[in-house]
This record gives C-alpha cells, sequence and structure tokens, in this order.
C-alpha cells in the first residue's frame, strides 16, 4: 500500500478540473434545460387550467343557454301546440262550415231537383190522369148524362146569389152577349130554359150566344165579362189536379225529414 | 501483478511521474467531458428528447433527489461537487471490466485525494454558507474541551472514507486476477459483475457519505444559528 504525493496532488488537481468541467458543460446545461422545461410545463399548466377554467366557463355557460333554450323552446313548443290548436280549431270549423254550406248547398240542389223532378212528375202525372179521366168521361158521356149536366146548370142559375146577379146585370148594361160554352151541343130546349131561367133572374134584355167548346168535358159554362158559372167533370178534374200535386208534394218532405 | 496503478509508469521526468493512474484519470475525465459536451451541445427542451440527453437528465435527477433528500437542502450548491464524486468513482469502477484498464480508484492515492477533497470541501461549504467564525464555533460545541475530538473525528472518518474505497476496489481487482489463475473459466465473469456492482455500491456509499458530511456540518450550523 503506497501513498504517492504527487499522484495525491495531481488527483486532487484532476477532480477539482473535473468539477469545473462537468459543472459546465453537465449540470449547469442539465439543471438550465430540465427548469425551463419545468417552467414551460408550469406554463403550460398554468395556460391549460385556465383554458380550462375558461372551458369551464364556456360549458357552464352553454350549459346554462341551453337549460333556458330548453325552456324557452318548452315555451315556444306551448305555444306553437297552442297556435296549433287555434289554427285546427278554426280550420275545423272552416272546414265543418263549408262542408255545411256544401251541405246547404247541396241539400237545396237536391231539394231544387226533387222539387223539379216532383213538379214535372206531378205534372206529367195530373196530365196523364187527366187525360185519361177525361177520355173516359169523354167514352161515356151520353144524352143523359148530358140532361143531368145541363139541368144541374139551370138550377145553379136558378140559384145565384145577389152579387151574381148584379155582376149580369152590370154586363148587360153594355150591351154584351152571355156566352154560354159547351162540351156539346145543347137542345133548343135546354136553350129555351136557360134563356127562361137567366130572365127570371136578371131581366128579359138577354142576349146570349152558344158556343161548342169540347174542351169542356162534359160541362157547360156561362162567361159575363168575369162572371162565370159553369159545371163541368172538367172542374171536378182540376180539383183532382190539384189534390194530386198537393199529395206529391207532401209526401216527398215527409220523407226527407225520416 | 500490480496491487496499485501507481506503480505503473509511464512517463517519469524529474519528479513528474505519469502513472496508470493518473492516466487513467484522463481517459475517465475525458470520457465523462466529452460525453457530457457532446450530449448537452444541443440540449431540447420539448420532446422528442435524445437518448442520452434522457439518461444524463435521469441521473442528474436521480442525484439532486438523493442529496435534496439527504441534505434537506437546494440541492444545486452540493450538485457539481457530490454529483462529480459519484460520477467518477461509478464510471472508474465500472470500466474495470474493460481489459488492461485499472481502476484509478484503486490506488491509495486517488481515494485519498478524493478524501482530501471532501475533508476540505466540508469546511469550505460550511464556511461559504456560514462564514468563518460560524463554521468554527461548533468545533467548540458542547464545550472547547470537544475540539480534538473534532478535529479525529475530521481525520478519522476521512481516512475511513479512503481505505474503504481503496480496499473495495483494491481487493475486487485482486479477487478476480486470484480467480483467474485459479478458474480462467466462468468464475471470473461472475466476479466481474459483482465486481461492477460492488464498484456502483461503493461509489454511491462514498458520495452518500461524502453528502453526509457536509450536509451534518451544515445542518448543525443552521441548527445553532436557529437557536
Amino acid at each position: 500500500m503506497q501513498i504517492d504525493y504527487f499522484t495525491i496532488f495531481a488527483q486532487i488537481i484532476n477532480f477539482l478540473v473535473l468539477v469545473l468541467l462537468l459543472r459546465h458543460f453537465l449540470y449547469g446545461r442539465i439543471i438550465k434545460a430540465i427548469d425551463e422545461r419545468e417552467k414551460r410545463i408550469e406554463s403550460q399548466l398554468q395556460e391549460a387550467a385556465k383554458k380550462k377554467k375558461e372551458a369551464d366557463d364556456e360549458t357552464d355557460s352553454y350549459r346554462k343557454m341551453k337549460k333556458e333554450f330548453l325552456s324557452e323552446r318548452e315555451g315556444m313548443l306551448a305555444a306553437a301546440r297552442e297556435e296549433t290548436q287555434n289554427i285546427r280549431r278554426e280550420l275545423s270549423k272552416k272546414a265543418a262550415d263549408e262542408v255545411n254550406e256544401n251541405k246547404a248547398k247541396w241539400n237545396e240542389e237536391i231539394q231544387r231537383q226533387k222539387d223539379a223532378f216532383l213538379n214535372n212528375m206531378r205534372l206529367s202525372a195530373s196530365k196523364e190522369i187527366y187525360a185519361i179521366a177525361r177520355r173516359a168521361l169523354a167514352d161515356l158521356a151520353n144524352e143523359e148524362l148530358e140532361s143531368h149536366i145541363m139541368e144541374t146548370f139551370i138550377y145553379k142559375l136558378q140559384k145565384m146569389d145577389h152579387d151574381e146577379k148584379k155582376k149580369m146585370m152590370e154586363f148587360l148594361e153594355k150591351k154584351k152577349a152571355i156566352v154560354i160554352k159547351s162540351g156539346f151541343s145543347i137542345p133548343e130546349s135546354t136553350r129555351q130554359s136557360i134563356h127562361k131561367t137567366l130572365q127570371d133572374q136578371i131581366g128579359d134584355d138577354l142576349n146570349i150566344s152558344y158556343i161548342l167548346s169540347p174542351d169542356l168535358i162534359s160541362g157547360i159554362e156561362l162567361s159575363a165579362q168575369d162572371l162565370r158559372i159553369s159545371w163541368s167533370v172538367g172542374s171536378y178534374l182540376d180539383s183532382l189536379e190539384d189534390e194530386l200535386s198537393m199529395m206529391f208534394v207532401q209526401i216527398p218532405q215527409e220523407d226527407i225529414k225520416t | 501483478m500490480e496491487i496499485s496503478p501507481d506503480l505503473i509508469i509511464f512517463l517519469k521526468i524529474g519528479d513528474f511521474t505519469l502513472n496508470a493512474t493518473i492516466v487513467f484519470t484522463w481517459i475517465v475525465m475525458g470520457l465523462l467531458v466529452i460525453t457530457a459536451w457532446y450530449t448537452t451541445r444541443r440540449l431540447s427542451i420539448e420532446p422528442p428528447i435524445s437518448r442520452w440527453q434522457n439518461l444524463l437528465e435521469i441521473v442528474v435527477t436521480y442525484i439532486r433527489e438523493q442529496i435534496r433528500e439527504i441534505t434537506l437542502q437546494q440541492p444545486d450548491r452540493y450538485l457539481p461537487f457530490l454529483g462529480t464524486l459519484f460520477l467518477f468513482i461509478a464510471v472508474s469502477n465500472t470500466l474495470a471490466i474493460v481489459p488492461g484498464y485499472s481502476p484509478p480508484t484503486g490506488s491509495l492515492s486517488t481515494t485519498a485525494a478524493l478524501a482530501i477533497c471532501v475533508f476540505l470541501a466540508v469546511p469550505v461549504y460550511g464556511i461559504t454558507q456560514h462564514g468563518f467564525i460560524g463554521y468554527l464555533r461548533h468545533y467548540s460545541q458542547p464545550t472547547v474541551f470537544m475540539i480534538p475530538f473534532h478535529i479525529i473525528n475530521e481525520l478519522s472518518r476521512t481516512l475511513s472514507m479512503a481505505v474503504r474505497l481503496f480496499g473495495n476496489i483494491m481487493s475486487g481487482s485482486m479477487i478476480l486476477a486470484i480467480l483467474l489463475s485459479i478458474t480462467p473459466l466462468f468464475v471470473p465473469i461472475v466476479m466481474e459483475v459483482l465486481g461492477m456492482l460492488i464498484g456502483l455500491v461503493q461509489a454511491y456509499i462514498f458520495a452518500v457519505l461524502a453528502t453526509v458530511y457536509i450536509a451534518s456540518a451544515a445542518r448543525v450550523q443552521d441548527e445553532k444559528v436557529q437557536s
């Protein structure tokens, strides 16, 4: 075990030189780099914390906005629902009104068409019935029937009321002829009876003209201005026509109600 | 076989003797300085970081943390001295696996020189921190009669450090040499590995003891000042 003092001294110098060199080339630089990195990391962490805080604030803000938006949306939805309900109600009412209007028009049109149809049918039916009755009565007419008709006519003349007599007398004062229409030819004897009856009722000054009118089915009619005294099957047939028309009008209306 | 590399002399001019201890010390110094210079010439702060920079940062950070834990003080003041102490001894011992290399720490001159550096560093750091009077005051604590014991304590621990490191490294080399002559196969390899481990452990022990000595003196001074 030797100790070389020169070597000891040299090693001390060597070691101190090494300390200085490493302090310059190693520790100083490495520590500086580490410190700079730590500072940078620190600043980055601070920056990150700052950004995180900003992000948190922004998140809170967005959450708040979202909450507000949701509540606003709920309000808007409620308003929209209400508005929709109103519009739906209005549209439904409008549609119902239109439907009712159309229905009324339709009913009116149906009614009009039905009325037209019924009128046509009534007219046709009454005309047909009238024609049938007229033809049947015309076929059945004979002298006996005509004699009865004329007797009835004369009876009616005998039973004229005061107004009828007055009207007839006013008519005769104008020197006009009383017209007696008949659906058949009136025999002379009957004409005299008529003439005598009228004389009894209104006076002697008579001017009577007889006209044969086949339209008066088995009938006879006296006309003096607006006064008419008549008896004919045609008048009954007219009454029949009126009755038929009334009947046809009433039946469909009851059907509509059911 | 030479027990100490001091005895391997390459050049001798008068009193100047260039022995293996000095030469291998220069080699170790060169290796450390070149590695440090090469690595730290372009340090990157942001990733990617080179492997060597990573390695050196880990080593430096580890040393700083160890100093911080032991001294409970800011480590940067002690880092150049204690870190260099550890790195020099560790690299010197680790290179023992290189054939033809003789670790400078296997020389009592080197270990004595390192122990003397520690011996001197303790008062230097103490005086730097607390002043000359403040530092000397602790030698008279608790009484002036303790001054000789304090001085003996300083000297003995310096001697123990020097001899401990020298003995461990020298013995490792010796054991290896003896085993090579007895069982040349396999066993020396295991002993080499063990030698590396012992070398690193000794470097750690030496550096930690130096740290404790320096820190204990500084801390005693701190406690005195605080009280």
